[in-house]
């Protein structure tokens, strides 16, 4: 997890998400000069849209925690729950062809062990500048915290900021910093409200499960292909890529059959470009249309000598 | 037994004079001012010769990447909407790179493109003195440079070096974020243009970009205002 942001460059991003505020969009249009910054917007097909009149008008960032209360040794979620306008959409851990991704930075107390974020099965946007993959409308991503062994009796306290980049015919990109405060062994402390518990179990069911978890799954290694084959108990199969520095994918292949599917995703791999960290092939298989349907997580460290084509 | 007898000469009479007829009909000419179907350009490659490419700058001047032989280019592809763009000259981390670079060579050329369908040239004007923008930005509204390269996103940056060689291509920086400070980010153009004067090898050669897409002008369709 990152560090807090460094006040100056708080500073820097507010002068950043005013400016995009004011001049916000993807498209090419002209900037309007200094003394009707605003008075202006035009979106990125040419259309004229009414600039928002606020950030908060098009994503909401509210946060919420698994558990009332904490017990020493035990893991829980933080949850960073978005919602967004109307035809405003937020990108997945991989934003695809364009786009940036939802990110998190999460401050938490002495002894806290904060995990790796967990994002639900995103939606793919397509686009002839090719895809994206992102969210619509609401999304809820998942931090484990796990607690140290021994806690003393003082609330603890989480900050959290999410990193954020929302796009409509424009894009804006913002942060929102949110504190959650969670007492420590108190039966008293109150439970999420039905409809917060109804929401985190919604998108707790759409977190991508392990691959070993797919029916009949096998997969191999071999020329430059990761094969899958695994039971199509929905329809279609799609494979979205998650970009690991090092690793670039061609285009993948999907054959279905009667009862089991064939995924052959190519890929290529570089060390040089891997920027220190493990090399490894990653993305979700997910199965049929539906949000709810399952999604499979793909993670496959590879060396570069698996990278060799075969003599 | 005699039909056949007859038919058979008949037919060996008969692709006798095919043939003669064949080799007596008079070939058309090549035309040599007929035009020749243009080559498609060779797309832009690692560690291959960066393609040439003609634009006119918000000023309306032509610049031809040839013009810049034996020097180190640097082509940014950008789009003033872009808030990824907007950050980066807001905090002048682009700018900074650009002098550090002018440091190092002088000789170093710097050029700014905007592929966007609805890029014009007075549409520059004003970000170029808000940000004091000292390179051109050329404008490329029909989008063929930008295709040429491959450009995906703004920013997206490329590195060629002074024999024409096109060595680095993707992310400006590894602060998509914006939280890292001037001294905590490694800047991937300048690191690729230290290495090339070094006469090493670049890596990373290629960091995925972040940033906006680029709105490519659709096929058959002419840019509005491409330049004035």
């Amino acid at each position: 997890m990152r560090q807090p942001v460094a006040p100056h460059s708080r500073l820097a991003r507010l002068a950043m998400l005013a400016a995009g505020l004011i001049l916000a969009g993807c498209s090419a249009e002209p900037v309007p000069p200094p003394d009707n910054d605003g008075a202006e917007s035009t979106a990125e097909n040419g259309q004229n849209d009414a600039p928002p009149a606020s950030i908060d008008d098009i994503v909401q960032v509210r946060t919420l925690a698994s558990v009332p209360s904490i017990e020493p040794g035990e893991t829980f979620d933080l949850a960073v729950v978005m919602t967004l306008a109307e035809h405003w959409h937020t990108y997945w851990i991989d934003a695809g062809a364009s786009g940036a991704p939802t990110e998190f930075s999460v401050a938490a107390p002495p002894g806290f062990t904060v995990g790796e974020a967990k994002y639900p099965r995103p939606q793919v946007f397509s686009d002839p500048n090719g895809d994206t993959f992102g969210y619509e409308h609401e999304v809820l991503f998942f931090i484990p915290i796990t607690a140290p062994a021994t806690l003393d009796d003082n609330p603890a306290e989480f900050t959290i900021t999410t990193y954020y980049f929302a796009c409509k015919k424009m894009c804006l990109m913002g942060d929102a910093t949110r504190t959650v405060t969670l007492p420590v062994s108190d039966p008293t402390a109150e439970a999420l409200s039905d409809d917060d518990q109804a929401l985190l179990n919604t998108f707790r069911a759409r977190l991508p499960k392990s691959l070993s978890e797919l029916a009949d799954v096998q997969w191999t290694l071999e020329s430059h292909q990761l094969s899958i084959t695994g039971l199509q108990t929905h329809d279609p199969v799609v494979f979205i890529p998650r970009a690991t520095p090092g690793v670039t994918f061609g285009d993948p292949h999907i054959l279905p059959g009667d009862e089991m599917f064939h995924a052959a995703i190519p890929y290529q791999v570089d060390p040089d470009n891997a920027l220190g960290q493990p090399l490894a092939i990653r993305g979700l298989l997910c199965l049929g249309e539906s949000l709810d349907d399952p999604c499979y997580d793909v993670h496959i460290p590879v060396t570069s000598e698996e990278s060799e084509p075969e003599s | 037994m005699n039909a056949r007898r007859r038919t058979l000469p008949l037919m060996l009479l008969l692709t006798l004079t095919l043939c003669l007829l064949g080799a007596a009909t008079p070939q058309p000419p090549e035309d040599p001012e007929k035009p020749e179907k243009p080559e498609e350009p060779k797309k832009a490659k690692l560690d291959e010769k960066a393609p040439e490419f003609e634009l006119k700058d918000c000023k309306g001047q032509t610049h031809k990447l040839s013009d810049y032989k034996d020097k180190i280019i640097i082509l940014e592809w950008t789009s003033p909407q872009c808030p990824y763009v907007q950050r980066l000259y807001t905090t002048r981390d682009m700018q900074r790179a650009y002098e550090q670079l002018k440091k190092l060579d002088k000789k170093i050329v710097w050029l700014a493109i905007n592929s966007n369908q609805r890029a014009t040239a007075r549409g520059h004007e004003h970000w170029i003195k808000r940000h004091e923008i000292k390179y051109p930005i050329l404008i490329d509204a029909k989008g063929e440079v930008g295709k040429l390269y491959d450009a995906r996103r703004t920013p997206h940056m490329f590195v060629i070096d002074s024999k024409g060689i096109l060595k680095y291509h993707g992310a400006i920086d590894d602060n998509r974020l914006g939280v890292k400070t001037a001294d905590e980010l490694v800047n991937y153009v300048v690191q690729a243009v230290k290495q090339i004067r070094d006469e090493e090898t670049v890596r990373p050669n290629y960091v995925k970009p972040y940033g906006c897409s680029i709105k490519y002008l659709p096929e058959g369709q002419l840019p509005p205002d491409a330049i004035e």
